[in-house]
């Protein structure tokens, strides 16, 4: 076990190396100057004069390959710049930020898989059946809908409409828990959206499947109950490629939250890496995506050893 | 007895009137801007939304007024033009900075030579430049010695970015970036990217029982949807840049009020050097070959007003009927490409670049479908906003559309776009015209008002026959808050998008 997790360290080292040179890379070949943004923007009248001082000032004259050392360098410190916009340290930001992203993540994740497991197995108990029909119909339109739409919907009918819930906005919960706690609401829903759809058609299928195996077969010879069956001994084994699936899904989520961030105005860590691509503000472009790219490995190597929890038959070695 | 009891209660209801008028102290207002703001620095400015920040916590020595944007008095009180090169202005006395230090003569020289300084990257160095120096005669009076006669002097200093900081603040290494100290009537207590910015009222602002508000929340809100959502749900009670699509929607609302403007403009620039806009002949057909009504109803609802001659707007006191002259006009626009060496419109191809921001995409789209009816061929290419700040300052383009404002309340603002090396256009498109140089130049020294207008008409006349741009239309740009949210006034024409720089007048009436 040790060593399969020293293994997988070492790939996450080499992986991580290997995406932030490439965006490194990518984000500097892009066009657009990061000192234009600085100056103004869209309402900037920035002269070349000025337009050289900054960029003298940020490093940006340099040399891309003494650049991109004094970039490593400093990230083997533990220091991952200034933001060129706001000239706040980026890890600040970033630590501010995660948590927020990982407020709507965890609860969503979870709600799709209280939402979506449940429907799932009724769905797989009442094959055929009205029961099944609708969940089945329900997991597509769920799975189909996109962020923005099931986002608006919800604003426009519990916002708007009912006056029921905020419209959006991030209010922190050592502030004022009830506001933060209305507010996380309708983010929620809206991400958990597709993966329950998702989970629901998984766990359907994947019990059905258990179904028609031979232990099932042996354990009515045996004499036992139909929800005995299904409970004791299917439900585990349909389970496993259902939390495989939710855990990529949480991966994926994470780093995707941006549409409903941009929906909500919630104040996550996409909708930093979305404001730095426009700004070109390459430090928070650079320690965003570190930072995601090592949560996404993270999340996929909880996926994995959970794999292994529930089923014994996984070894890691 | 009746009599009486008429003029009692004719008092009464005068009374009660004026109880109505008289402002209410207290209360916070929640803002919403549509792109958070960029920096806390003074003397740089970054659009619409951030003046509400800037420019409140920050002054100018003179600021525009409504209903006409007349030039008066902030941090100076009163000023001579004792001859065309020399100004002296007399500070307003006992003013104080949010950090208690008092504002004199010696922050006036310190600011402006900041702003001088390309070191700083203040947005009105270039304009400014005419400043030789700046002398300080005693603690409330300044001399500021210009190298030529400039007409456009104090709108500039009443220009946003013009603002007035504090020497001693920033001899002590205060980084201006992180923290703000200003004479405004706010504030700066935190702001924090993507989340909001806090400010707070400043107890010892120079002007009598103002500001009214407690308190200021600015939260940037990207989306528009989700920015209009949160005023129609009081999530917030004052939203900046309304989307036009709910232009209508707000104004049928009893509960909120617009205030809408026509400032900005859309256009779209072309490079002289490059095929097929290298031909003069071409950009003038361009400028005939367009509907700009039916360019706004597609692309605006109709709300906008086209362009008929330049970029200055109509009614104000430079613009000129006489001028006149963009209409569509096919016949005219076919004659002028054939005398171009094109036999139809069905010959004429172009790119047309475009930034992904609504109010530049809808346009493309709108003249991309308007120009093919006609048979022209237009390829849309979508790049994104750094990518247009580079090609405005270096060209890169056959076609770009674009959208404007005027720096500066005056016509020498063309001179940011026109005049030969100008970054915000020339440079890049490699437009260059001596006759144009000749007449900014006269423009900005001269300052009878009749003459220069004669001047800029002038000016105008020849800019519309070079056509270096098409000329499309003014579009639609307002604020829209609670109905409750009082004192409110949108300055006129292109100073209309600054006019949240004064929240000082705001209250709430509830």
């Amino acid at each position: 076990m040790l060593a399969y997790l020293a293994r997988r360290i070492v790939q996450t080292i080499v992986t991580t190396y290997i995406v932030i040179s490439i965006i490194f890379m990518l984000i500097h070949i892009l066009p657009g100057d990061p000192a234009l943004t600085i100056l103004g923007g869209l309402a900037g009248t920035p002269t070349d004069e000025q337009v050289q001082l900054v960029r003298e000032r940020l490093g940006l004259d340099q040399p891309l390959g003494t650049q991109y050392v004094q970039y490593l360098s400093n990230l083997v410190r533990g220091d991952l710049g200034t933001s060129f916009v706001t000239n706040r340290p980026v890890i600040r930001d970033i630590l501010l930020r995660v948590p927020r992203t990982l407020q709507i993540v965890i609860p969503a994740i979870l709600l799709a898989a209280l939402a979506g497991i449940p429907l799932g197995v009724v769905a797989s108990t009442h094959r055929g059946k009205p029961a099944d029909f609708f969940v089945s119909t329900t997991s597509v339109i769920a799975f189909s809908l996109p962020a923005f739409v099931s986002g608006l919907l919800l604003v426009g009918l519990f916002a708007l409409r009912f006056r029921l819930l905020p419209s959006g906005g991030y209010v922190p919960p050592s502030r004022d828990l009830a506001a933060f706690l209305s507010r996380i609401v309708l983010p929620v829903i809206t991400l958990a959206v597709s993966p329950a759809g998702m989970t629901m058609r998984m766990t359907r299928s994947s019990i059905l499947e258990q179904l028609g195996l031979d232990y099932v077969t042996t354990a009515r010879a045996k004499g036992a109950a139909d929800s005995t069956v299904l409970y004791r001994h299917v439900l585990k084994n349909a389970l496993i490629p259902v939390v495989t699936a939710l855990g990529l899904q949480t991966g994926i989520m994470f780093a995707g939250s941006v549409i409903v961030e941009n929906v909500f105005n919630w104040p996550g860590v996409n909708s930093l890496l979305l404001q730095s691509v426009h700004d070109r503000d390459y430090p928070v472009i650079q320690g965003v995506i570190l930072v995601v790219s090592l949560m996404f490995i993270l999340i996929n190597l909880i996926t994995d050893l959970t794999y292994g929890v529930i089923d014994p038959r996984i070894r890691y070695d | 007895m009746k009599r009486i009891l008429l003029v009692a209660l004719g008092m009464l209801l005068c009374f009660g009137v004026v109880l109505l008028a008289v402002p209410k102290p207290g209360g916070t207002l929640r803002v919403a801007i549509h792109r958070d703001i960029a920096g806390l620095e003074p003397q740089i400015t970054f659009g619409a939304g951030s003046y509400i920040v800037q420019q409140n916590v920050y002054e100018n020595l003179l600021c525009y007024a409504p209903p006409d944007g007349h030039i008066e008095p902030q941090l100076a009180l009163s000023w001579e033009i004792v001859d065309p090169t020399t100004y002296v202005f007399h500070l307003r006395q006992g003013v104080v900075f949010h950090n208690g230090s008092p504002f004199d003569a010696n922050d006036v020289k310190f600011s402006l030579e900041r702003i001088l300084d390309p070191a700083t990257g203040a947005t009105l160095a270039t304009q400014l430049s005419d400043i030789e120096s700046v002398d300080v005669l005693d603690e409330y009076t300044v001399q500021v010695n210009l190298m030529r006669p400039n007409a456009v002097f104090l709108a500039l200093l009443a220009s946003i970015g013009a603002t007035m900081v504090d020497e001693e603040w920033f001899a002590e290494g205060h980084d201006p970036t992180q923290e703000m100290n200003g004479t405004g009537p706010f504030k700066f207590v935190e702001f924090e990217p993507g989340l909001n910015t806090i400010l707070e009222k400043n107890e010892n602002y120079w002007r009598e029982g103002m500001p009214y508000l407690d308190r200021l929340v600015i939260i940037p809100f990207a989306d528009d949807s989700a920015r209009i959502n949160a005023l129609l749900s009081g999530e917030v009670q004052f939203i900046e840049y309304v989307p036009w699509v709910d232009f209508v929607q707000v104004e049928a609302n009893p509960d909120y009020n617009l205030y809408k403007g026509f400032t900005p403009f859309n256009l779209v620039r072309f490079s002289v050097t490059e095929p097929p806009f290298d031909n003069v002949k071409v950009r003038q057909a361009m400028n005939y070959m367009i509907d700009r009504e039916e360019l706004i109803a597609l692309a605006f609802g109709g709300q906008g007003i086209p362009i008929k001659v330049g970029l200055l707007y109509p009614g104000t006191p430079f613009y000129s009927e006489e001028l006149e002259r963009w209409e569509y006009n096919p016949e005219k626009s076919l004659e002028l490409l054939q005398e171009a060496g094109y036999d139809s419109f069905g010959d004429l191809s172009f790119v047309l670049k475009c930034a992904t921001v609504t109010v530049h995409t809808d346009s493309a789209e709108a003249i991309q479908g308007l120009l093919s009816r006609l048979g022209v061929d237009v390829t849309l290419e979508y790049v994104d906003v750094p990518t247009l700040l580079d090609y405005r300052k270096n060209g890169g383009y056959a076609a770009c559309m674009d959208g404007l404002s005027l720096s500066y309340f005056d016509p020498d603002a063309y001179s940011y776009y026109f005049e030969t090396g100008a970054i915000g256009h020339a440079n890049g498109a490699g437009f260059s015209d001596a006759a144009l140089d000749a007449l900014l130049a006269a423009g900005r020294v001269e300052t009878d008002f009749e003459k220069r207008k004669q001047i800029y008409q002038a000016f105008e006349d020849r800019l519309l026959d070079l056509a270096p741009w098409f000329f499309g239309f003014f579009r639609p740009q307002g604020e829209a808050m609670a109905a409750f949210v009082k004192g409110y006034e949108r300055l006129p024409a292109d100073l209309g998008s600054t006019s949240t720089s004064r929240m000082e007048y705001l209250w709430l009436d509830q």
